[in-house]
């Protein structure tokens, strides 16, 4: 069996075999409660999605595909797209359900998100869970969003749910209507670009974690990172604080968000932060540029290593969520 | 912080890129920078003219419009930041970033939609106030049109 493992810088593509080197960075992909993050030091590779590893596929993420998108890196985000559904779609265990963390479309055009949609129907999944970007957002607030997505949420698109003993939250921290430069203000999240949950959905989180266990493993997923990436680009959401007070008594924490369009992950406590991949354009790092954007002098044939697709993986035999991140090649 | 200097570095020569010459405007706060160096930047700035004419009357019967001025995005900001017009100038917004903007009044007294790179949106200020935009999509991007 082939098994390739890259890089996203310098690894060829036609790679075979593992070695030494090839086992640490594949390693290094873990994250969550796992042992072997605390032994890596959470640093990130990329896996290629044929590539075996442990544990049972819990769900799958895909994050910040922004439909409509099409200049430099990647005029095709629409055939990138596609190409990572078919790869979900040919893993050996079919995921149960997929989350999306938000910038579904890049402009919220109807078109934006018909495409979308009609992508999304050939994922192989019994359902999606949605949580808007600010790119679905920016032009009503996120009403055509909540009228196509946002079934059986709560407020402006939050919402919970179990599966398997695991809470999943969704939060929309790119809408908060509480606040703003003056009150009543037209506008996406916090002050500062920064991301923002506002007062109702901090409420409803309060008593949707209120009656649980401590032991319950809780997961997360929003679009604006719950940690401060980079606030000077708004990669922060300014209320974090008081949701992961909120989860404080939680044993385990995986918060998972999109946004920043590269990997990313953090531990604090008992809560694992993890950035996704966008699945079509890559951003600068932090500070990198003289602004946030898509990255400009991607060579063609790099792209496809700076995009891709997360799995999240159930290890039994330590209870642990496993994270991988795969690229499109 | 050398980041934060390369920006602003940066911001300055743009925002001398973005006047046009409209009568009855200025710039507030650095009136003689900008017109010192207006001539050589709007020459780098294809799609600037410093000629333009005027518009004609508006439509529903507004007056006439005094001048136009344009507003660049890009890097994240609108360039010139901070603009003073008489009532009637017709303000254009062109994004020339990689990444889609609006120009959203905080009190929606305008709105431009999404933005995609190049295109534009046109405002004509014709009532005397302070309007404080921002960008919808990143509203650490904020600015302000003072008609007087």
């Amino acid at each position: 069996m082939k098994k390739s493992i890259e890089n996203t810088e310098t690894r060829p593509s036609e790679t075979n075999g593992w070695d030494r080197r090839d086992f640490l960075k594949c390693v290094g992909a873990w994250a969550g409660t796992g042992v072997l993050l605390s032994m890596t030091g959470g640093i990130l590779s990329s896996c290629k999605m044929e590539d075996a590893a442990p544990g049972v596929l819990s769900f799958a993420q895909i994050s910040d595909t922004h439909i409509g998108f099409n200049k430099e890196p990647n005029p095709k985000v629409t055939e990138s797209l596609q190409a990572l559904v078919d790869k979900i779609n040919a893993l050996p265990q079919r995921p149960p359900f997929v989350l999306h963390t938000g910038d579904l479309t890049h402009l919220s055009k109807p078109e934006e998100f018909d495409t979308l949609s009609e992508i999304l129907k050939g994922l192989k999944t019994d359902q999606i869970f949605y949580v808007p970007g600010e790119h679905d957002t920016f032009s009503d607030q996120g009403a055509e969003y909540l009228n196509r997505f946002g079934k059986g949420t709560q407020g402006k698109g939050w919402q919970s749910f179990d599966h398997n003993g695991t809470h999943y939250i969704g939060l929309n921290n790119v809408v908060a209507a509480t606040s703003g430069p003056t009150p009543g203000t037209f506008k996406n999240g916090g002050n500062e670009g920064l991301g923002a949950l506002g007062k109702d959905q901090l409420d409803w989180l309060a008593k949707d974690v209120a009656g649980l266990s401590g032991s319950t493993p809780i997961v997360v997923f929003t679009h604006v990172p719950l940690w401060a990436v980079y606030p000077q680009w708004g990669w922060g959401t300014e209320d974090s604080e008081q949701a992961l007070a909120l989860l404080k008594k939680f044993g385990s924490v995986t918060v998972l968000n999109g946004h920043i369009h590269q990997v990313m992950q953090k531990v604090e406590g008992n809560v694992t932060f993890h950035t996704a991949r966008s699945t079509a354009y890559p951003q600068p790092a932090p500070g990198t540029a003289p602004a946030p954007g898509p990255m400009k002098g991607v060579p063609p044939d790099q792209l496809g290593k700076m995009i891709g697709v997360t799995q999240i993986r159930y290890v039994e035999s330590d209870k642990s969520l496993g994270i991988v991140d795969s690229t499109l090649s | 912080m050398p980041i934060m200097k390369m920006k602003n570095a940066h911001v300055g020569l743009i925002s001398t890129a973005v006047l046009l010459i409209g009568l009855g405007i200025v710039l507030a706060g650095c009136k003689t920078a900008v017109k010192d160096n207006a001539t050589a930047a709007l020459n780098k700035a294809p799609g600037v003219s410093a000629n333009r004419p005027a518009p004609g009357a508006p439509a529903n019967g507004e007056p006439p419009a005094k001048g136009e001025v344009q507003i660049v995005i890009k890097d994240f900001a609108f360039t010139p930041a901070d603009v003073t017009v008489a009532p009637g100038t017709k303000v254009t917004w062109v994004n020339k970033d990689d990444a889609p903007h609006t120009a959203t009044s905080v009190d929606k007294k305008f709105n431009s939609g999404g933005l995609d790179t190049d295109d534009k949106f046109s405002f004509v200020f014709n009532d005397k106030g302070d309007y404080q935009y921002i960008c919808t999509l990143h509203p650490q991007m904020k600015a302000t049109i003072k008609v007087k």
